[in-house]
């Protein structure tokens, strides 16, 4: 099997005043071409490092290193920087949480569209210009827009404008972080159906970075699950969010309210996430755990593969058990 | 009033408040120079009279009865003496404590009338801050050394004089930086949060906001008193300083008419000068390194 | 509701100045930003309301008219019968002791150099009550937001405890007055997933063992529909749905309300994906369209919709609805 991307047990450390930082821990999933993947947690979990580590947009004060990191057949850890900075906006695209605010307020949004497109792709000013007003026809925006200047736009149609820019060259996965997070929710769907489409008509590929299971829930095909740095459960979106194999997944499904659903009670995890500096041995979720064994404070738990679905837990194979209890709110309020 | 005691309680009992500062001194290689450049300075006004060799006022007299004229430098004259025959070095050394006295003083009063200015100002917003920034307007267009000129030429020439002129000048600076301060902190939930509670207006200013002004009121602080030793001695190369005092600013117009100049006596221009130049940069220093402590972000 | 409503609002409106731009200064024209525009509706002294919009729809604004923390335009808002706007001295800070205000940023809401036990303790100093009582309120208020272990955190600081932490003790330091009312801003956007239920599990309970009314301003209508009995929609500064919270969420009158609780996306990977209700993008605040707000995005408007603004009326099972077609 062929993925577009093959992360292996890639780590990212920070040097801080306090010391080392490991904010990624030996992260492993694959995203296949043409699907949408969601890696959701909490903030903190590394999320937003990881992606930034596979796009090589990292301060040079991080390490990062890992035993692959496999984007269409190449590692990108043997790449020199050069090598990777030509994959950048090519191959691979990033958008930034902070895109909205990223466009240039002195330049008009057209022109830094077609700025990528000469720069990086070699189109003649002619050609860019006309790729300008195609990408914005896939975004849903009116193609007169390109004249205007970024503050004329609207939150939701700059994150509209980020993505088009992340297209520009035709990218086969595009990284976004957080990108609907700070949007209205109607303008939010209208974004995440541009980026379904997107997958629908061209074979994009999309890691979507999010701490919003109900995003990953509408968006996404497949799920992966970070904790403290580490991944700690992955796989289809069906899988992972009906039935949940880990404990912290279980605890994230509780948290959110449901509109469509009965007004259940929602269940919170007490506690919070641990400090990535000196983290506690075994695993990292155990301390807020209900179901934590001594063996889950000691020992790292292996990786449990059951048909793609992918829990790192030493009761994995319990889950049916423990997501009945898991639904109670006396098994988490116990822990509070 | 009991408002103002509990600021400074609220002050004081921020943790590591002490520990900041201490910090602030050490994190920096500037700021600590400029701490320690303080310390010496502070030390030796305040232990002058047992540094100094001699009588800094008293014509010395050489063998022969002759008067001590220009002495080079030497170990009974460590500097050597002026054209009047008096010892260099002491009067280096004596120098420090109007040079101390008139700049803790008047950068006392500048932060003062500033910080209070600035807190009103910024706080009540409306005609009032209309008013108060016109005002600072007005004295920021004076011109800084023919104001204080005139100023000594129409009163005694003198120390208080000094302080006065300096305190009446520099206030604006230091009023706008804080009025800019705390119209970011208005808007703090937090405030929001003592008004929704039925807050006096007293209390709001000088529990909630003061504190988070008051670091930067103690910067703007050590710039002015390095700014206000330099116009002391301006003011006393110019003639319109106390003649009764002993200053570094006297000790170069002293040595100016007497032509030190010219005489190559570098001894005597040189210190003074040297002096006055390192603690108006200890000044500086030390509030670089307090901008640092204040906005981190300066720091990557 | 009983007959003497705790807090009644009429036709309220506030406009703020737009900046202008060489086109309008050219005119003549002082362009307005009606951020609330003649809005009315009624707690009663129990009740749980929440205010659903998204940006720009003047929730955040009403919020703040009702605490009187800005002067309204135009309008009334009358608190336990008696007119907010005319409040002075004693009897605005009697107001103060009795609508309080849970705010957004729990990392900003604490004066940073007092402890949580004078943070708590700010509001008893200010509304002058008796020094002996205040170790009992304290006490009791942090027990009513789970921080019962008193020696663990009254002696703390802001930035030494976690964003549910803080939180807590902002939502202690509001109740510890025992307030009729309370407006909370967006309570839990700022936090964690997983903290955030424990709050909002927090204001559920808070209505009912505190005998207060709340008023609840969010853009997540997952969240309203969690912790309100009853929804308000806004829409570009008008009411455009008021209703009981099922009925709005299950059954929603207003076109808006249709496009709006169907984007809202829900934790299960079977939901709807179809198209939204909804045409085109939040018209420009300064120049809101003629009649009814919602005609140039509404998928059913008629020509009578440009000519009226269809008021706010009953339309059955205790809801309000501001709409022709109805």
């Amino acid at each position: 099997m062929d993925a577009l991307l093959d992360i292996r047990a890639l780590s990212v450390s920070y040097r801080a005043r306090s010391g080392a930082v490991h904010a990624v821990d030996r992260a492993s999933f694959t995203v296949p071409a043409g699907s949408v993947v969601g890696l959701v947690g909490e903030s903190g979990c590394g999320k937003t490092t990881l992606a930034r580590a596979v796009m090589g947009v990292m301060p040079a004060s991080a390490q990062v290193s890992g035993d692959a990191l496999l984007f269409q057949g190449v590692d990108l850890l043997k790449l020199s920087p050069r090598e990777r900075r030509r994959l950048a906006w090519t191959k691979l695209a990033f958008i930034p949480q902070t895109a909205m605010s990223a466009l240039d307020p002195v330049y008009r949004v057209g022109a830094q569209i077609a700025e990528v497109l000469v720069e990086r792709g070699g189109f003649s000013r002619t050609a860019a210009r006309a790729r300008a007003e195609e990408l914005f026809a896939m975004v849903g925006i009116d193609r007169a827009r390109l004249a205007e200047y970024p503050h004329q736009f609207s939150g939701g149609m700059r994150q509209r404008a980020s993505i088009a820019i992340a297209l520009a060259l035709e990218p086969a996965l595009v990284l976004a972080d957080e990108p609907v997070t700070a949007l209205d929710v109607i303008v939010q769907r209208q974004v995440l159906d541009v980026l379904k489409d997107l997958q629908a008509r061209l074979g994009l590929s999309v890691v979507l970075v999010t701490h919003d299971i109900s995003v990953v829930a509408y968006a996404c095909d497949r799920v992966v699950v970070m904790y403290a740095g580490r991944v700690v459960e992955s796989g289809t979106a069906e899988e992972v969010l009906e039935r949940p194999r880990h404990p912290y997944t279980m605890g994230l499904t509780n948290a959110f309210p449901d509109l469509a659903g009965a007004a259940h009670t929602l269940v919170p995890i007490a506690g919070h996430p641990p400090a990535l500096d000196y983290p506690p041995p075994g695993c990292r979720f155990a301390p807020r755990c209900p179901f934590a064994q001594e063996r889950c404070r000691t020992l790292d738990p292996s990786t449990e593969d059951a048909a793609g679905h992918v829990a790192v837990c030493w009761r994995a194979e319990e889950a049916e058990l423990l997501r009945i209890q898991a639904a109670r709110v006396e098994t988490w309020a116990a822990m509070g | 009033m009991a408002a103002t005691a509990e600021a400074l309680s609220v002050i004081a009992s921020r943790p590591g408040g002490l520990r900041r500062v201490l910090r602030l001194a050490t994190s920096d290689g500037f700021a600590l120079a400029g701490t320690l450049i303080y310390l010496v300075l502070i030390l030796v006004a305040i232990f002058a009279d047992q540094i100094a060799t001699h009588d800094p006022t008293q014509i010395l007299f050489g063998a022969r009865g002759r008067i001590a004229r220009n002495l080079p430098i030497s170990f009974d004259h460590l500097l050597g003496t002026t054209h009047g025959g008096r010892d260099i070095f002491s009067q280096l050394v004596m120098g420090s404590r109007s040079a101390v006295t008139i700049g803790l003083t008047a950068a006392f009063f500048v932060v003062l009338i500033g910080t209070l200015l600035g807190l009103v100002s910024g706080y009540f917003g409306g005609w009032i801050d209309a008013i108060v920034m016109r005002f600072a307007d007005i004295v920021l267009g004076l011109p800084f050394l023919p104001f204080v000129i005139v100023l000594s030429a129409l009163s005694r020439p003198g120390t208080v004089t000094i302080v006065f002129a300096v305190a009446v000048l520099l206030w604006p600076n230091t009023a706008r930086v804080i009025r800019s301060q705390v119209l970011s902190l208005r808007e703090r939930s937090y405030v929001e949060a003592a008004r929704v509670t039925g807050c006096s207006t007293a209390r709001i200013i000088f529990v909630h906001i003061a504190p988070g002004i008051l670091p930067l009121s103690f910067t703007y602080g050590s710039i002015a008193v390095g700014w206000a030793i330099l116009t002391e001695a301006s003011a006393s190369f110019l003639g319109f300083g106390d003649p009764r005092v002993i200053s570094w600013g006297g000790m170069l117009q002293d040595a100016f008419s007497s032509q030190a100049l010219s005489r190559g006596a570098w001894n005597w221009f040189v210190p003074p000068g040297l002096c006055i130049v390192l603690v108006v940069l200890a000044g500086f220093f030390i509030s670089r390194g307090y901008e640092e402590i204040l906005f981190p972000k300066l720091r990557d | 509701m009983s007959a003497v409503p705790l807090l009644d609002v009429t036709d309220l409106a506030k406009h703020f100045p737009a900046p202008r731009r060489l086109a309008d200064i050219a005119r003549g024209h002082r362009p307005t930003v009606k951020a609330v525009d003649g809005i009315s509706f009624r707690i009663g002294p129990r009740e749980t309301v929440g205010i659903v919009g998204e940006s720009g729809c003047g929730k955040t604004t009403t919020g703040r008219l009702v605490l009187r923390l800005v002067p309204p335009t135009a309008g009334h808002i009358r608190f336990e019968g008696v007119d907010v706007a005319s409040l002075r001295d004693d009897a605005l800070k009697a107001f103060r002791r009795r609508a309080q205000l849970v705010f957004q940023n729990p990392f900003d809401a604490l004066n940073p150099r007092l402890s949580v036990r004078d943070s708590l303790a700010e509001p008893l100093r200010n509304q002058g009550l008796p020094r002996p009582e205040w170790d009992a309120r304290i006490a009791l208020a942090m027990q009513r937001v789970r921080l019962p272990d008193l020696a663990r955190y009254l002696d703390r600081f802001p930035h030494e405890l976690s964003g549910g932490q803080l939180q807590r003790v902002v939502l202690a330091r509001a109740i510890i007055l025992e307030p009729h009312l309370l407006v909370a801003d967006e309570p839990v956007s700022m936090l964690d997933v997983s903290v955030r239920a424990g709050i909002l599990n927090l204001m559920r309970e808070a209505r009912d063992t505190l005998g207060l009314a709340a008023l609840y301003i969010s853009h997540d209508l997952a969240l309203i529909r969690y912790v309100c009995d009853r929804t308000i929609v806004m829409y570009l500064g008008r009411i455009v749905e008021d209703g009981p919270t099922e009925e709005v969420v299950r059954n929603p009158r207003h076109p808006y309300t249709r496009a709006l609780v169907a984007a809202v996306p829900v934790p299960r990977v079977a939901q709807s994906r179809a198209p939204l209700p909804i045409r085109g993008n939040v018209p420009d605040a300064r120049e809101p369209p003629s009649g009814c707000r919602f005609r140039d995005r509404c998928p059913q408007a008629m020509p009578r919709c440009a000519a009226e603004d269809p008021p706010l009326r009953d339309v059955g099972n205790r809801v309000l609805a501001a709409c022709h077609l109805l």
